[in-house]
């Protein structure tokens, strides 16, 4: 009988595709939501419209640029030794892929499950279930862990335990997050967000070693010297020129040559341009079920609680923006001489202000402190990406994305770029019951750690977010 | 029915601004409003709604210094769900006000 049921499951798997199978999964897990019907068909409708979106999107773009890519990499290794193989997606790309796998079909509906059950017990102070979006975080682990070790088991602990481990940093950060962006109970819990703010804790004395807490950059002034080169378009065609000056640099003296240029520039702002359009229709799916699990939070009375929210609300502070925006040429110049790099980034540079939330938050806005730190930690997650791009990308494929053989490798600088959380993923990926060990072993002791000494941790940082001079908040 | 136009500010443009907007689109049309929106992000808000002639902004991400020509309301409610009765009632009075 369950057999006959797997079998049945497992042919519907592989006869429909995922733009298919997606969309109906979030149908279903809207109405259990007891989202109206007609609000259900239309979540359904958006999310077969952004998979298949971005199926077109992607296949009509990889041939393009993946020929200038693999010429660009031969250029540059024989000049730095970098070969920069590999193509950064962005998250938007990495999302659709992450939710359209076996893992993430079953983790929109157990994660939702998990966080709630975790809040009510008081295991968690934070209140998940209102960011269901950034689940794809934990997914695109697990669906690798999957992938390469057909064990679905795995698969769906490794993405457990990087869900609890996100959890435990966001409520790390969670006050002082709240009281920098000035959102009273709330805290961001994108776990790929999150995870420099670790970072940012552990290497705070050191920066202050080098008096990096008293300098003080002005976001506002640098902010408006920067413009229109903050713009995603612009952003395009400066990366896609890039890459086709440097992948043709033989024959520039030909006028065919950079047509191919001037082509494989417009593409890629195009790529900047649309991929969060695609996005939209996608987020439009999570809408009605984001909404109705909203309820399930109740009142929270007597607790000290905070609710997660998408890192969105942060993006534009001036801080924030600013130093995301200095780090965008700084991370393309690491990327080209950073030995062991494949990765050029691309789509998720407009991330980066994203990224630094958990150091904003953590140094009070001190810019020089940010950029540092930032550039130090996401050029440790470029290599975390060139060490997972190959895996990502047979992913990206069997869930149904026509990458064409032998083109580049795709990857999400933001969402993989994870040098941390990304261990943990390699500790399930070993299948070593010693390493897995190890990775659930660190978090039990960071949990109780943070447990007993709550308050002499929050004050601690509290402490050495205010020795920073530079203060931008107004 | 009313038409109105609305900018939506989050941080990409893309995922929160969208949501804010679908649910505007929602609850104004129960007060006779229809609603046309515009999804951006906080670096090109400002010369987008000096170009669009919009009848309200709302936003979850800050916004840069400058003259909008329009009344800005902070969306943020539609994320944590409290006070988020209020927040179309805000808009709602916004528009009322600008003879909508």
């Amino acid at each position: 009988m369950i057999d006959g049921i797997l079998m049945t499951m497992k042919a519907i798997i592989d006869n429909f595709s995922s733009a298919i199978i997606v969309p109906i999964i979030i149908f279903f897990i809207a109405l259990i939501f007891r989202v109206p019907p007609k609000k259900a068909f239309l979540s359904m409708m958006n999310a077969a419209v952004a998979l298949m979106g971005f199926t077109l999107l992607i296949g009509a773009f990889t041939p393009i640029i993946s020929p200038m890519i693999m010429s660009m990499s031969e250029t540059m290794s024989g000049i730095t030794g970098v070969a920069l193989s590999t193509f950064d997606v962005g998250w938007q790309a990495t999302a659709v892929v992450a939710f359209a796998t076996n893992a993430g079909m079953i983790y929109l509906g157990l994660g939702i499950l998990l966080q709630t059950v975790l809040f009510l017990v008081k295991w968690t102070n934070i209140f998940q279930p209102s960011d269901l979006w950034n689940n794809y975080s934990y997914i695109v682990w697990g669906a690798m862990v999957i992938y390469a070790t057909d064990n679905f088991l795995l698969g769906i602990a490794c993405m457990v335990l990087l869900n609890l481990y996100s959890l435990l940093i966001s409520e790390l950060i969670a006050k002082r997050w709240s009281a920098y962006y000035g959102y009273p109970h709330c805290t961001i819990i994108a776990m790929h967000n999150v995870e420099p703010a670790v970072f940012a804790v552990l290497i705070d004395p050191v920066l202050n070693l080098f008096r990096l807490d008293k300098v003080n950059l002005n976001p506002k002034a640098i902010e408006k010297k920067i413009g229109v080169f903050g713009e995603p378009m612009v952003i395009g065609l400066f990366i896609g020129m890039l890459i086709g000056i440097i992948g043709s640099i033989g024959h520039l003296d030909s006028l065919k040559t950079w047509g191919q240029i001037f082509y494989v520039a417009v593409a890629t702002c195009t790529i900047m341009a649309l991929f969060p359009k695609v996005a939209g229709v996608f987020a439009q799916a999570f809408a009605p079920i984001t909404d109705a699990a909203k309820k399930i939070m109740g009142d929270g009375k007597g607790r000290d609680w905070y609710i997660a929210v998408n890192d969105a609300v942060g993006y534009g502070e001036s801080a924030t923006l600013t130093s995301g925006l200095l780090l965008i040429p700084i991370m393309v110049f690491i990327a080209t001489i950073l030995p062991g790099n494949i990765v050029l980034p691309v789509v998720d540079l407009l991330a980066i202000p994203y990224m630094v939330q958990g150091l904003v938050s953590v140094y009070k806005g001190n810019m020089a402190k940010i950029i540092v730190a930032g550039a130090i930690w996401f050029s440790l997650g470029l290599l975390m990406c060139s060490q997972t791009a190959s895996l990502f990308t047979q992913v990206a494929v069997s869930a149904g994305f026509a990458i064409p053989a032998g083109a580049a490798l795709i990857t999400s600088f933001n969402i993989l770029g994870k040098p941390m959380l990304g261990l943990v993923f390699l500790a399930f990926l070993s299948q070593n019951p010693f390493y897995i060990g190890i990775s659930v072993a660190i978090y039990a002791v960071a949990y109780a750690a943070f447990r007993f000494k709550r308050g002499a941790i929050e004050d601690y940082m509290e402490k050495m977010a205010n020795r920073n001079t530079a203060v931008a908040e107004e | 029915m009313k038409n109105v136009k609305i900018l939506s500010v989050c941080g990409s443009g893309t995922v929160t601004s969208t949501m804010v907007a679908e649910k505007l689109k929602e609850h104004l049309l129960d007060e006779g409003y229809k609603v046309e929106a515009t999804e951006a992000r906080p670096t090109e808000a400002l010369s987008m709604a000096q170009a669009g002639s919009y009848d309200v902004i709302v936003h979850t991400s800050p916004l840069p210094e400058g003259e909008y020509g329009a009344p800005i309301i902070d969306a943020f409610a539609c994320m944590t769900g409290i006070g988020e009765d209020q927040f179309y009632a805000d808009v709602v009075a916004v528009l009322q006000a600008a003879g909508k």
